[in-house]
């Protein structure tokens, strides 16, 4: 029993194996097949970081990225953004794996705790769906503030990323119903993961969470999500956009409160440390708690509508 | 035919109901854990809570004030609250003390359990605390309205514990949780306003020290659970 009360938030584990009895065999018409009914978003085998789904005209692909709290940059794999712009990989899967029927994957996104993270918000990985074009015709990556981060004027804070470094738009993910993906994680750290969509409401870009000031993002980042415990083999998770929701404790809320479908920026995995309280002047008992983790997405799918 | 037949069947079957031994007893399914902390985390076992804090008030301060871990009543842990609290020497008595927490993810209704249950013991330290310092269980509802329509972020009711320096189960009432005499603010509803939406759980100790002066004492709180 759990006084928790039941979000409605759905959450499909598919064992490959059930899959693989209709429709398994080999050749690239059966995987075409096998994928019918869903639009690739990245399949991680590349070496770019850029992701493969389409982006809108005018727009270029999205990357990949990962963050952290600066303070603590040097405890992930791979390093953040804002620390080493062309730090994003890759990284090999220790066993190749069939996702769709098949498709043999070989590589996915890696997030990983060198050390433990201790005292911050956690850490994610994630991408901009799109980007819009740079502006004055510069370059679209490195963003132009990760260039700076990695070295703060002596005796300065470390310089925090923010999406608003990237030139990313919203873009309209109205003619999907979900997100399906594989992944696992380490059984000795962290295995919840959220998966997190931000709009043109809980995004800064989107200029609404941050109305006075788009430099205050307080109010910020609180996306529509969904947590996945996972597993230590690579399992397919299907996520309902339609069933995401907002931590409703703090910041911008839109009303109605849902994803905008059609102004969505960007999405994320990502692991949080226990947060204590809602209140930043209280000290968690035992300490400043932290976590360590390790855990792969692999194959990134829409499912369409 | 089938229409008429349904509703005698219906009736034959609400007879033989009436006439057959049913054991109409109920179950207690026994009280609601909130937490015990014997599983060694400080992660409630209700999982829309998440884990224990504690803060100093008035002033607001983290300094010298410590929570985890301790030995339980007759238990493998509770938790603790150790705090050391400095009332400023300026002519005014500021009712310091410390709190021990745990805020929910999502607010609670509490108004469907009747009461609410811990052990608890609160021994003075060195310097001592004044022997009316007050012991409290807040519960907190954040989102609650207050009788003017706003939603002020920071009301809860309350109700006072009878401690000891020694162990000592207690249950509170849920229906005797009121709201604060010092709260200028009315709760829309009344305390069951509040207690449909609980957003946090808060162990409180008003030292009661005289202007200037300061005092050290150690909470224990351990079983807490909902009836």
């Amino acid at each position: 029993m759990t006084l928790r009360q039941i979000l409605r938030v759905h959450v499909f584990v598919v064992p490959s194996l059930l899959a693989c009895a209709a429709t398994c065999s080999s050749g690239k018409a059966s995987s075409d097949a096998a994928s019918a009914g869903y639009t690739k978003i990245d399949d991680m085998e590349g070496t770019s970081g850029l992701i493969e789904w389409t982006s809108p005209p005018g727009m270029t692909p999205g990357f990949w990225w990962s963050a952290t709290d600066c303070t603590e940059s040097d405890r992930i794999s791979p390093l953040p953004f804002f620390v080493n712009p062309y730090g994003w990989s890759y990284a090999a899967l220790p066993i190749p794996h069939e996702t769709f029927p098949g498709i043999a994957s070989t590589h996915a996104a890696r997030l990983r705790t060198i050390s433990p993270l201790t005292g911050v918000w956690g850490a994610n990985m994630g991408i901009d769906f799109a980007e819009l074009p740079a502006l004055a015709g510069g370059p679209i990556w490195p963003p132009p503030m990760g260039v700076d981060a990695a070295a703060p004027a002596d005796g300065q804070p470390c310089i925090q990323g923010t999406s608003r470094d990237f030139n990313g738009g919203p873009v309209d993910l109205s003619s999907y119903s979900g997100i399906t993906f594989w992944g696992m994680a380490t059984m000795t750290g962290a295995r919840t993961v959220r998966v997190q969509l931000n709009d043109r409401n809980t995004d800064p870009r989107g200029g609404i969470c941050n109305p006075a000031d788009p430099s205050n993002e307080s109010n910020c980042y609180n996306g529509f999500r969904v947590e996945v415990a996972m597993t230590d083999s690579l399992t397919q998770y299907t996520v309902d956009l339609s069933s995401l929701q907002q931590d409703p404790s703090w910041g911008y809320r839109p009303d109605p409160d849902v994803l905008d479908l059609q102004h969505v920026y960007a999405m994320s995995f990502e692991v949080d440390l226990p947060n204590c309280s809602v209140s930043s002047n209280a000290k968690c008992a035992g300490g400043s708690p932290s976590v360590a983790f390790d855990f792969w997405i692999d194959d990134l799918y829409f499912v369409n509508k | 035919m089938v229409r008429r037949l349904a509703p005698n069947l219906a009736c034959l079957l609400v007879l033989l109901g009436a006439g057959g031994c049913f054991d109409v007893r109920t179950v207690d399914p026994g009280p609601y854990i909130l937490d015990d902390f014997d599983d060694g985390d400080l992660q409630p076992a209700d999982p829309n809570f998440r884990p224990w804090w504690c803060h100093g008030f008035n002033p607001d301060t983290l300094a010298n004030i410590n929570c985890d871990h301790d030995t339980g009543d007759q238990s493998a842990f509770s938790l603790f609250l150790d705090a050391t609290i400095v009332d400023p020497p300026d002519g005014t008595q500021q009712h310091g003390g410390a709190s021990l927490g745990t805020d929910a993810s999502a607010p609670e209704d509490f108004t469907r359990f009747s009461q609410f249950r811990f052990s608890a013991k609160l021994e003075s330290g060195s310097p001592p605390i004044p022997s009316n310092a007050l012991l409290y269980v807040e519960l907190g509802c954040d989102g609650a309205r207050a009788e003017d329509g706003s939603v002020p972020g920071d009301l809860y009711v309350v109700q006072g514990v009878d401690y000891k320096s020694y162990w000592q189960p207690f249950t509170l009432a849920m229906d005797s949780f009121n709201s604060p005499p010092w709260l200028a603010t009315h709760i829309m509803g009344g305390p069951a306003g509040c207690l449909q939406r609980i957003s946090n759980i808060r162990f409180t100790v008003d030292e009661q020290l005289p202007d200037g002066q300061s005092g050290r004492f150690v909470l224990d709180v351990d079983t807490i659970s909902l009836q």
